[in-house]
């Protein structure tokens, strides 16, 4: 049967292991008992050549892959910043976890992966968990819950708003999170992952304002590395001046903006109308 | 990972096969519409848990057997390329093959710089 947790529900031992890991990871980049947030994006730019750019598809996450020796990771930047940061942990996941599935073809991560309402692989459901992790550490959340002076008995949902906005995370991983760490009932967690309180959790969002930017889509548009090596391969005379403004106008860029001018001086409208009259 | 949904719909239409079953029979049995069960088959559906558990029990599969998926180990040489595949709509389409237009880019760059 469903789980809040997704359809497989992973046993005692296998979540032990998932969250000593995030720990781990959390250590080894330095950032033990952090909230992570959109700092997230750093971190899977040291992991891989993150793409950011937006896709006109909310069902569309990012997608991460082998090409060559290379990983590269997309982040679909015109989905909602909160989803933005989730996806980047979940692929987090299968790059420092399972390569061969990388090597295998990587994967396109589509928003119902994310949402986990529909049956998904096990491997989907360890890097879903392992997102939730790692940007919601358990002590920290356990702290911020206490900050709020907040019970398993008294929690509300504008709680839960303003603890997601804080994590940034989107509500139903908060929900699922508090779940994992024993704070909420499977029942109260069934309750609040309905759709009423989906609504009403948009709803209290609005109305206290809080969350407004982790609802944006940013737009951005990133190619890691892309513009540092068209400068430099045009500095050194691999690509000409057409091939570098073209590379440039992919991440919207001149090569004014780097004081990069045409080498050719194309004659002015004037010059070219005189040559044209001499010509006749 | 909406292969899986494929893979789902073709141990769905295997067995369909083998039995004599009809589609109609199968939707009827658990309860969705003919419409959605030709989804189902067609891997065009996220199918939930509750129907793989019902379609299981119907065909007396284990439900493992139609989630057992595997890509058979092979290294993909253009994974955007074979990720677009599994894509429906058009510009989603040609935004990945512009993306996998500069990461080519990129790789050219990169190997240009290493001359």
């Amino acid at each position: 049967m469903s789980t809040p947790n997704g359809f497989y529900d992973l046993t005692k031992e296998e979540s032990e292991c998932l969250e000593s890991k995030a720990i781990s990871m959390m250590a080894i980049l330095g950032k033990s008992s952090r909230i992570l947030k959109d700092e997230i994006f750093k971190v899977l730019a040291e992991a891989s050549v993150l793409i950011q750019y937006p896709v006109e598809d909310l069902e569309l996450c990012g997608f991460v892959c082998y090409k060559g020796k290379t990983i590269y990771c997309f982040i679909n930047s015109f989905i909602p910043l909160e989803k933005q940061i989730f996806a980047s942990a979940h692929e987090l996941y299968h790059i420092w976890f399972e390569q061969e599935m990388l090597s295998r073809g990587g994967e396109l991560l589509k928003s119902n992966v994310i949402d986990s309402e529909s049956v998904q692989p096990k491997n989907e459901t360890m890097a879903n968990r392992f997102a939730a992790m790692l940007l919601v550490p358990k002590d920290v959340l356990r702290n911020e819950l206490s900050n709020f002076k907040v019970t398993a008995n008294n929690i509300q949902m504008s709680h839960i708003v303003r603890i997601m906005d804080l994590f940034g995370v989107p509500y139903k991983a908060m929900v699922r999170r508090l779940l994992e760490i024993d704070f909420i009932t499977t029942e109260k967690c069934l309750e609040l992952l309905s759709e009423d309180s989906v609504t009403e959790a948009n709803l209290i969002q609005k109305r206290l304002q809080i969350g407004d930017e982790m609802l944006n889509q940013t737009m951005i548009i990133r190619f890691d590395g892309l513009v540092d090596k068209a400068l430099s391969a045009y500095q050194l005379g691999r690509i000409p001046y057409e091939r570098l403004r073209y590379l440039l106008g992919i991440v919207q860029k001149t090569p004014d903006e780097f004081n990069v001018e045409n080498p050719v001086d194309l004659p002015s409208e004037e010059e070219i109308m005189r040559i044209l009259n001499e010509e006749d | 990972m909406s292969n899986l949904y494929v893979h789902i719909g073709q141990q769905i239409q295997k067995h369909l096969q083998l039995s004599g079953m009809t589609q109609s029979d199968l939707a009827s049995a658990i309860g969705v519409s003919r419409q959605v069960m030709s989804k189902i088959v067609n891997g065009k559906k996220a199918i939930n848990v509750d129907e793989v558990s019902k379609i299981a029990n119907v065909i007396g599969k284990p439900i493992e057997d139609l989630l057992n998926y595997d890509t058979g180990g092979l290294e993909v040489n253009e994974p955007v390329l074979v990720m677009m595949g599994s894509v429906s709509k058009g510009n989603t389409v040609d935004d990945l093959g512009f993306l996998n237009h500069v990461i080519d880019e990129l790789i050219d760059l990169d190997d240009l710089l290493k001359v």
